[in-house]
């Protein structure tokens, strides 16, 4: 067979149906959260950097926020909220380097989708595998192949 | 034949989807619950293109051509 198509993807991360009393608490209850924060931590380790829940200005001031990449390539961080609608912004101070803060946006957004993928897969009872390839320098395309 | 799914990821969000292995309507029922999965998962996604593949009309060709052959 079969079929074949092309998607622009967006993530929406539904609200937590309870209140928040926790960062791990609301990770735990909510499957998207966990993702996120996987994708999250996929993009910092790939980076030598770390996860936090601050990102800084040029200035020096610190924001809190959902989550946040710290890395040397750009150690200002970038943090990531929720819209209302559950879309992710990401927030960075673009004088630390706006196309090393914009590598990690993609990351993450990539990273959620491919692990998204997987599991959907996964769940469907395909076997999955995973390629990552540079296709040019700071750019990678992922290919998740799935076998029943 | 083994069924397989092909999914390319690129840095800007944009998914290429591919089915194979397929017969009949049968990749239509997959992809339709994988929608649902990455619904809830928290993708929403936007068609760019999509078409059929021929493979997906072989088996019910050949099932039509065995019918109809006589004796």
């Amino acid at each position: 067979m079969s079929k074949e198509g092309r998607y622009r993807t967006e993530i929406a991360i539904p609200k937590p149906k309870t209140e928040v009393v926790s960062q791990a608490a609301n990770i735990k209850s909510n499957p998207c959260l966990e993702i996120l924060q996987l994708a999250v931590e996929k993009a910092a380790k790939d980076r030598g950097g770390s996860v936090g829940q601050i990102y800084s200005d040029n200035a020096g001031r610190k924001r809190t926020c959902l989550m946040s990449v710290l890395a040397p390539s750009f150690p200002l961080g970038v943090g990531i909220s929720l819209r209302a609608d559950g879309r992710l912004n990401f927030h960075y101070d673009a004088i630390g380097g706006k196309e090393a803060a914009q590598s990690i946006c993609n990351d993450v957004t990539q990273n959620y989708l491919v692990i998204a993928w997987m599991r959907a897969q996964r769940e469907l009872g395909f076997t999955v595998q995973v390629e990552d390839r540079q296709v040019a320098p700071g750019r990678r395309v992922v290919v998740v192949t799935g076998v029943k | 034949m083994a069924r397989s799914i092909r999914i390319e990821i690129d840095d800007k969000g944009v998914v290429k989807v591919d089915f194979s292995g397929y017969a009949g309507d049968s990749c239509l029922q997959d992809e339709a619950k994988l929608r649902q999965i990455l619904k809830e998962m928290g993708l929403q996604m936007e068609v760019q293109a999509e078409r059929m593949k021929p493979e997906r009309f072989s088996e019910p060709i050949v099932e039509e051509i065995k019918h109809r052959r006589p004796g």
